[in-house]
């Protein structure tokens, strides 16, 4: 039995490269900026850099605050609604923001963004596929 | 509180099924006394939806949430369908987000 899932956009990204990513834009209402992330589907949440934040002239400790596990400790992060855009999907997500700067890495999990998309992955060929979930 | 008292706590709660102790769980106050946060010093944005999910949200755990302006609009199983309920609502640009369970682990990937 076989099983057909239809998507709207490929997306090639370099294999070459560690994980797989994607050109995401983020906005407030006053501010946006172009980053690049990776899709990581064991993250619970989407979790960005601190600096992001900071540069959207957003207040990271006003926000959710949520200790998030590794394989190696935990570290703490705080939630804010952001709208996220990629390859023109927008999405009103809720985001967190590593509160230590040093913090240099940008994940796109799965609540805030892989639960409202559809992705398949041919990584031998380096292809992302992606489709926008029905509502 | 005694940590012979937490130990007892935990120890009954440890024998209960899950959904015991999430009907506890969502019994328990939320802390009168709120860990003071550091600022970045920028007095920056903060989107009174990110208020509504830091001060309001507890109440919501295990489900999806539509807050628009500061105010609860929907609340749903998954993405789609909170969103169609927050849009039947009238919700034009509702922030969707999952609440997370206290039980729950949040991993972080890596």
């Amino acid at each position: 039995m076989g099983f057909t899932l239809d998507f709207e956009k490929l997306v090639l990204y370099d294999r070459g490269e560690p994980g797989i990513s994607v050109g995401v834009e983020i906005r407030t209402p006053d501010h946006a900026l172009s980053f690049e992330a990776k899709i990581d589907t064991g993250s619970t949440f989407c979790v960005l850099e601190r600096r992001i934040g900071e540069e959207l002239g957003i207040d990271i400790e006003s926000g959710q605050l949520l200790t998030i596990r590794t394989a190696t400790g935990t570290f703490r992060a705080f939630g804010h609604r952001v709208t996220l855009i990629i390859e023109n999907y927008e999405f009103d997500s809720e985001v967190y923001f590593n509160e230590n700067p040093d913090f240099g890495r940008n994940i796109l999990g799965r609540l805030g963004l892989l639960d409202r998309l559809i992705i398949g992955v041919n990584d031998y060929e380096g292809k992302l596929y992606l489709g926008k979930l029905e509502t | 509180m005694s940590t012979a008292v937490i130990d007892e706590v935990v120890e009954k709660m440890n024998r209960m099924s899950y959904d015991q102790r999430n009907e506890v769980l969502q019994k328990l106050e939320p802390p009168t006394q709120i860990e003071k946060v550091k600022t970045n010093g920028k007095k920056g944005y903060v989107s009174p939806d990110t208020i509504w999910m830091r001060d309001h949200s507890a109440s919501y755990a295990g489900k999806y949430v539509a807050v628009e302006n500061g105010e609860l609009v929907a609340t749903g199983r998954g993405y789609p369908d909170t969103l169609a309920t927050a849009k039947e609502a009238g919700a034009e640009r509702p922030l969707i987000a999952y609440v997370p369970r206290t039980d729950e682990e949040i991993w972080g990937g890596w």
